[in-house]
């Protein structure tokens, strides 16, 4: 698979003067790189204990984007399990190759190196004898380690079997926590089911896979090469198909009588009747079993011709639909799959299922349900309902839809296959098709029902980002503020946003989609009313919103400073100030901000910012003024319609005032007369 | 009909006072017929002017023993007409000056308040922003 990590580049804007160091303890070199025991998705280096400079280490450094078990890792960190590489310690290295920082895994180092170069040097000579006690044994007890966890190891394969002492006597099992499951695994080792998923979408998986991963090493080890070399991955998958796996494994071989029982256990292709721990340990311990007998494939009476080959079974035919879509569609649409299915595999549940199929195509031709893609991924789950869910070149068992997420994020920076996934139910296809219930099932599609859910949103907050941390609780914070940085823990957020607000153009604001889906999963709170105020209508709403997340993100986790962070919040509170209406108060919360950022606190930079006394304040005191605009408008209005502001009106005013006047004096001369004529 | 009456009336009974009247109150009744504006303040303004420069002759009639002849001799000096007819032109100067100075002063007054009225509005500009000039405060 070709996922890219970041190119290796000089401008690291994270290295530092030493090596990169786990823990404070494990100093790893990058400059001696350990080819052999490098994984093709890990690189290995050489590794020396502070505290002991004698012990052999070395560390395995993980891809970017491709997201480690944890769980598995937690749980084998400083325990020494017979068969199983000791796991010493784990976590997060500022590596200088890659601009981020990334996973490590450092592991006691196996001075015996890998068995096979063992065993090609001639360093080691391993025959059918050795097996059982060398390497199913400790094998066998390394797996019963895990099994009480619910963990598979999903990495079996002779090139992860490892000579951990010098003596040359304890065979052990390299990493497989680092990668998603099965994903390092050549198809060979992977049971059909799921050797037709991609890499990322083989699954967590079971024990059960270990064991017949287990039964492929075995045949490999025993005949010394692989002997389906020849077989391309189509033609091996036909092949287990139609001949099952240890008859295509073990049909030209010479496999030992002793060795044949737990092989054929092993390698059955049918999950309920391959071998489990319990059988192989009782085999170990000397109890014969009754070999599993192969069941003589089903007759039909005529095969189905697609794509230049003639198939037998729905298996195959299913496989190759998806590799030829549009042919496949044009097959189903014209009835000829159900008409084979029904005349020659006399499967009439099915053959309904598949004309189902076609006719529900044929009825929503203008939706996404009679698309080409959806039709033959419906009839490829009603054709081999234990086989992946495969739409538009995705192929997956459900429980790994988290890692298929990430993948494509990292490849493609978006997940528009995923996205649709949900979107059309498409593994809503699937569960329907299955033909037992299990409640393993049952909760993966309750999960897919809560993501279509998240998807279906387009907030902040939710969307594809939120299901990729939904289904990926490992994943590191995926926004490209901090994926550098590596961000798995909430406890992380703040102080890695605060180291790049020193790096990253600061107008922007520091909760994209994907910080606001990843703390939306992450926090473990209802942060809904955070949410939704992140997506408001106003600028100001969506900063306020922003700032009340994470001030409550620091509330909760701290740091109790992050001046970086607050400054570049700080500026960009210009529409929250603006929200106010008081002129004055929003000169005071500017003269204000400057100092509450020095001191780095989110959340009392939110109480400046969002005090509900002020708002309130401010609110009433607009308001008021409000009244009194329209109160003085009205005021304006009277005066421009009174006398003064009419010339017309004013010279009448005048006239009655000379009128006035004049009634005024005539009173006043006849008032003096009458008083000198009289008195 | 009744003013006709009252005249006619006033003349048979107090023939003096009627002369002087009728002669002094010449410029009130030219006033009266020049007089356009619906509340006839010109010929108020005029009017009562000429009655104040009428009114102390009317007394001197009514002093007089034989009214008649007093009015005759009242009116045959110039100076009655100086003074009756003066102070209508002194009614008429007040009406023609008075009403422009009234107007201008109203007028200053009001631009003042508007003025004022304007600051205090942009002052709530200034403080509260745009939003309080719209209705409702643009909500």
């Amino acid at each position: 698979m070709a996922l890219s990590p970041r190119e290796p580049t000089d401008a690291n804007p994270r290295k530092q003067g030493g090596p990169p160091t786990l823990r404070d303890r494990y100093v790893i070199d990058p400059a001696e790189e350990l080819a052999a025991l490098s994984q093709p998705s890990l690189r290995a280096f050489a590794v020396q204990d502070r505290r002991d400079a004698t012990r052999p280490l070395f560390a395995l450094i993980g891809k970017p984007g491709l997201p480690p078990r944890v769980n598995s890792l937690t749980h084998l960190r400083g325990e020494s399990i017979r068969g199983l590489l000791p796991l010493v310690e784990f976590g997060v290295v500022d590596w200088p190759d890659y601009s981020q920082r990334c996973f490590a895994a450092v592991y006691q180092k196996p001075t015996g190196g890998r068995l096979t170069e063992a065993v090609a040097a001639g360093r080691i000579s391993i025959n059918e004898h050795d097996l059982p006690r060398r390497i199913i044994e400790p094998i066998a007890a390394g797996l019963r380690e895990l099994a009480p966890n619910d963990i598979s190891h999903r990495a079996i394969r002779p090139e992860n079997l490892f000579v951990l002492d010098e003596d040359r006597q304890s065979v052990v099992v390299g990493d497989g926590a680092m990668t998603p499951p099965g994903y390092d695994q050549p198809a060979v080792f992977e049971p059909v089911e799921r050797a037709m998923a991609t890499p990322e979408g083989r699954g967590r998986g079971s024990i059960g896979d270990d064991l017949y991963a287990l039964g492929v090493t075995i045949v490999f080890l025993l005949v010394g090469r692989d002997p389906v070399a020849k077989l391309s991955e189509d033609q091996l998958l036909n092949a287990k198909i139609e001949q099952g796996s240890y008859a295509t494994l073990c049909g030209r071989e010479r496999i030992p009588m002793s060795l044949l029982e737990p092989l054929r256990g092993m390698l059955s292709d049918d999950p309920d009747e391959r071998w489990t721990l319990d059988e192989l340990e009782r085999w170990i311990n000397g109890r014969r079993l009754t070999p599993i007998q192969r069941k003589p494939a089903q007759k039909i009476d005529a095969r189905f011709s697609f794509a230049g080959r003639e198939h037998a079974t729905v298996r195959t035919l299913a496989h190759a639909f998806t590799k030829h879509v549009p042919e496949a569609a044009r097959a189903i649409r014209k009835g000829q799959l159900d008409a084979w299915v029904r005349r020659s595999l006399k499967d009439a549940p099915m053959a309904d299922a598949v004309a189902a199929a076609a006719d529900l195509a044929r009825v929503f031709e203008r939706d996404h349900r009679g698309s080409d893609d959806y039709l033959v991924a419906k009839t490829v789950a009603i054709l081999d309902p234990r086989g992946p869910i495969r739409y538009k070149g995705l192929s997956f068992l459900p429980e790994a839809f988290g890692t298929v997420m990430a993948v494509e994020a990292a490849e493609k920076g978006s997940m528009p296959r995923c996205a649709e996934v949900l979107a059309n139910d498409i593994a809503g296809l699937w569960f329907v098709a299955q033909p037992n219930y299990t409640p393993g099932h049952s909760n993966t599609e309750k999960l897919f029902a809560q993501l279509r859910g998240h998807a279906a949103n387009r907030d902040p907050g939710y969307g594809m980002e939120r299901c990729l941390y939904e289904f990926n609780p490992a994943l590191p914070c995926q926004s490209s503020f901090i994926v550098q940085d590596h961000v798995v823990d909430m406890r992380q957020l703040l102080p890695a946003l605060d180291q790049a607000s020193s790096r990253v153009d600061t107008t922007q604001p520091p909760v994209d989609r994907h910080i606001a889906a990843f703390v939306g999963h992450r926090l473990g709170t209802d942060i809904e009313p955070h949410l939704r105020a992140l997506c408001g209508p106003s600028p100001s709403t969506q900063i306020n919103g922003m700032l009340s997340l994470l001030a409550f993100v620091q509330w909760k986790h701290g740091p109790d400073q992050v001046l970086g962070l607050a400054s570049w919040i700080g500026g960009l509170l210009g529409p929250t100030i603006n929200s106010y209406h008081g002129r004055t108060l929003r000169h005071d919360l500017e003269r204000a901000i400057p100092r509450v950022v020095r001191q780095g606190s989110l959340p009392e930079l939110y109480n400046l910012i969002e005090n509900q006394e002020k708002r309130e304040e401010d609110r009433q005191g607009f308001l008021h003024a409000v009244e009194d605009f329209a109160a003085t408008e009205r005021e304006i209005q009277d005066v421009e319609h009174s006398d003064g502001s009419d010339s017309q009106l004013a010279l009448t005013k005048g006239e009655e005032a000379a009128a006035m006047s004049s009634i005024l004096l005539t009173m006043l001369v006849m008032s003096m007369v009458v008083l000198f004529e009289f008195f | 009909m009744a003013t006709l009456a009252a005249i006619g009336a006033t003349t048979v009974v107090v023939p003096g006072f009627a002369l002087v009247v009728a002669i002094g109150m010449i410029p009130s009744l030219v006033a009266r017929l020049l007089d356009r504006g619906p509340q006839r303040y010109k010929s108020i303004c005029v009017g009562m002017a000429n009655w104040s420069g009428v009114f102390p002759y009317v007394i001197d009639v009514f002093s007089a023993p034989n009214s008649f002849a007093g009015a005759k001799a009242i009116l045959a000096s110039p100076i009655t007409y100086v003074v009756m007819w003066g102070c209508a032109a002194l009614g008429y100067l007040l009406f023609t000056t008075v009403p422009p100075v009234v107007a201008t002063f109203l007028t200053v007054m009001a631009q003042r308040r508007i003025a004022s009225l304007r600051a205090t509005q942009k002052r709530l500009i200034d403080e509260w922003g745009e939003d309080v000039a719209k209705p409702g405060g643009g909500a």
